[in-house]
């Protein structure tokens, strides 16, 4: 009651700056604890032009950046869908050294405190980028894994499917069936990324893991026609496709064959440079 | 009208004539053209953009191209570099005159993306103290102090506004700052180093400075914001007429503002012949003689017809005075004007001076004691969240800017004679009636 008495003493402008302040400190406390107590699997795939991006946040707040595209516009989505003071991400997966998947990631790399990068077994490209890119997780000195089937990380059931040990499978000759291939499930819903995976990779992924059966799944190579094969989409039978691929882009992905495969099966597609970013809540 | 404004007038208007045709005057040497591989320097600030990094690039032969770059390269100022790719000259884009541009600065070629080889430490020549190098390292450390801090497209609005780095903004928030009306507070100008000042000036008087002692620290500091910046025209047209105003305020004859701001023009037109003709100046000097001219007229206006609070009038009155005067400038230029201006300056300029002065602060205390930085750049966060949103929300409004298609040149003028004429007819009113009432 004195405090009050003592306020009020205050002249007029002092009280309302007081006020102002204590509103905002009130505020920026409400932002974090609802960030805090967010007990979501957060999935969200980026409209980042031709490109993929897929940023997924645990219940435990572990962070996980599939792909960064072709630009630091995932910045912003980053900005956009993280907390302000949140500057770490725990892994960052790139899934095959092309421009289109790990220009974006630089630019995370060089802004964010990067704990884990999973890349693929080929490591090098004789590309600009790609050097850059490689310096950069060198600069950040984030542990570096390469991926290998079985390898899981995060507090959820998040799994790298392929590829394979080399002593395993002859290892394919093409940057994009060297991408990794990651499985997701939670509470009984299951996410398949397939990166930029061709129709070789979709066969050795039916023979080795017969009985997958997936829930959501992420089109291979922005919905190109040598992914997605029409044994593959049978047998993995997905409830939604979500296709990121960039407007008016210079390869015309995605494929009309292959739009017509998924309506052929009845599973709804969402493409991101229509329907923009997807964000899914579990 | 005074006669020392008039005299000024005239002197403006024969520089101008003069000065006219000088541009063709430089003429390139031909030399370039077509696929070539040159060696040379990096001769200016990297400008990160979000498709390349720009930079103007020096050849041993002293040709200055501008050099569009991957974005995934690391470059920086002072780099000995070999482009190998094509030398084009530079052509219009949206109506935008780049060729006569760049050629006022002394460039007649542009290359896109050529492959860009860093030469060895062995050929890079032993470079003596470079006052620039050392002003572009400090830049850098600045944006990488407000990266570390704020996340995008935060950060970027920081760095524009303190910065005047307008070219790292995306492109969203870019288009939703030019719809908004809003895309001054990005380009340093006198509103910025008025705030800077009294921020600086303030700062030194409470930590206990005399007045005199407060002013010149305060000055020092602020020339070194200024040389920061990169110097654009509005911020020297500032300092000239600060300097005017306040000389006159020391010798007793306060100088009249209109004369200050002529002299100002005068000034540049005669240490770089061709300034008048960038959009820039331009912007600069009518937006000020705006203000000057018909910032009581529509304060008085404002008065007349509501009760809204005493600064919301003064911020409307100043965006409706700089606007009269400049619209026919961005539209020619860039073929729209923000018609809900008006609105998103009112609820952006109060909280402008917040963003630049806890935007340098984040900045100082980022290089010296972190955890402070870190509890700035909260409110940092808060304040400029505030202006993204404003800009986005009221920019992708429908109708919230008027689009022109090929504005004439000729309507520009016309439009400017007819506002000089309407104003000198309305002071000689005022001035007969004056003189009836000393009848």
């Amino acid at each position: 009651m004195i405090k009050f008495n003592n306020f009020l003493k205050f002249s007029k402008s002092v009280r309302l700056g007081i006020l102002l302040f204590t509103g905002i400190v009130v505020f920026l406390l409400v932002i974090v604890f609802v960030d805090l107590f967010n007990k979501n699997l957060r999935v969200s795939f980026y409209d980042i032009g031709q490109g993929d991006a897929v940023f997924i946040e645990t219940p435990e707040n572990y962070q996980i950046l599939i792909d960064g595209g072709p630009s630091p516009n995932i910045l912003r989505k980053l900005g956009r869908d993280m907390i302000f003071w949140d500057k770490t991400i725990d892994l960052i997966i790139a899934t095959h050294p092309d421009s289109d998947h790990i220009s974006g990631l630089i630019d995370v790399l060089k802004r964010y405190k990067v704990k884990n990068v999973l890349i693929s077994p080929i490591i090098s490209k004789d590309t600009d980028v790609f050097k850059v890119f490689y310096q950069a997780i060198w600069n950040e000195g984030a542990r570096l894994y390469l991926a290998e089937a079985g390898q899981s990380f995060s507090d959820i059931n998040f799994k790298v499917l392929y590829p394979f040990k080399f002593t395993e499978y002859k290892p394919l000759g093409d940057f994009n069936d060297m991408s990794i291939v990651n499985l997701l499930e939670y509470k009984g819903q299951k996410i398949l990324f397939t990166g930029d995976a061709t129709k070789a990779v979709e066969d050795i992924l039916l023979e080795k893991y017969p009985e997958i059966d997936i829930d959501i799944l992420r089109v291979g190579h922005h919905g190109s026609k040598t992914s997605s094969s029409f044994n593959f989409l049978k047998s993995i039978s997905p409830n939604l496709a979500i296709i990121q691929v960039g407007k008016d882009n210079r390869y015309k992905h995605p494929h009309i064959s292959v739009i017509e495969r998924f309506q052929n099966f009845g599973i709804p597609i969402w493409r991101t440079d229509l329907d923009g970013d997807l964000k899914l809540r579990f | 009208m005074y006669k020392s404004t008039f005299i000024l007038i005239s002197i403006l208007v024969v520089l101008i004539f003069i000065t006219r045709y000088n541009d063709t005057q430089i003429q390139d040497s031909g030399f370039f053209n077509g696929k070539k591989q040159i060696k040379g320097i990096i001769a200016s600030d990297i400008e990160l953009r979000e498709k390349s990094q720009k930079f103007i690039f020096i050849s041993k032969s002293n040709e200055k191209i501008i050099v569009f770059a991957n974005r995934y390269v690391n470059l920086n100022y002072g780099d000995n570099i070999e482009i190998n790719g094509n030398i084009e000259k530079p052509e219009f884009f949206n109506n935008f005159d780049y060729p006569a541009f760049l050629s006022r600065q002394g460039i007649f070629y542009v290359s896109y993306y050529p492959s860009i080889t860093l030469l060895s430490e062995l050929e890079t020549q032993i470079v003596k103290f470079d006052f620039w190098h050392l002003i572009y390292n400090i830049k850098n450390n600045m944006r990488d102090i407000v990266n570390k801090y704020l996340p995008e497209p935060n950060a970027s609005l920081v760095l524009a506004g303190t910065l005047g780095d307008d070219f790292i903004l995306d492109n969203e928030l870019k288009i939703g700052l030019g719809k908004s009306g809003l895309y001054h507070i990005v380009a340093v100008s006198g509103l910025h180093i008025a705030i800077i000042l009294g921020a600086l000036f303030l700062f030194f008087i409470v930590v206990g400075l005399k007045r005199n002692c407060a002013t010149i620290v305060a000055l020092i500091f602020l020339f070194f914001y200024i040389v920061l910046t990169g110097m654009p025209f509005s911020v020297i047209r500032a300092g000239i007429m600060g300097v005017i105003l306040f000389l006159g305020f020391l010798i007793g004859r306060p100088s009249n503002t209109i004369n200050a701001l002529i002299i100002s023009a005068i000034a540049i037109i005669l240490w770089q012949n061709t300034a008048w003709q960038e959009i820039s100046f331009q912007l600069s000097f009518l937006a000020v003689l705006g203000i000057l001219l018909f910032f009581r007229f529509f304060q008085n206006i404002f008065i007349k017809i509501s009760k809204i609070p005493k600064f919301i009038v003064d911020i409307l009155s100043i965006t409706m005075a700089v606007l009269i005067l400049i619209w026919p400038i961005l539209t020619y230029n860039f073929g729209e004007f923000s018609i809900i201006a008006p609105i998103s300056n009112v609820l952006v300029l109060p909280i402008l001076p917040i963003l630049l002065i806890l935007g340098l602060l984040v900045i100082i205390f980022g290089f010296f004691f972190a955890p402070v930085a870190i509890f700035f750049s909260w409110f940092l966060w808060l304040v400029s969240e505030w202006i993204i949103f404003i800009a986005e929300f009221l920019g992708n409004l429908p109708g919230a800017s008027i689009k022109f298609t090929n504005t004439n040149i000729w309507f520009v003028i016309a439009y400017y004679v007819l506002l000089v004429g309407i104003f000198s007819a309305s002071k000689l009113k005022v001035k007969k009636e004056k003189l009836k009432i000393y009848d």
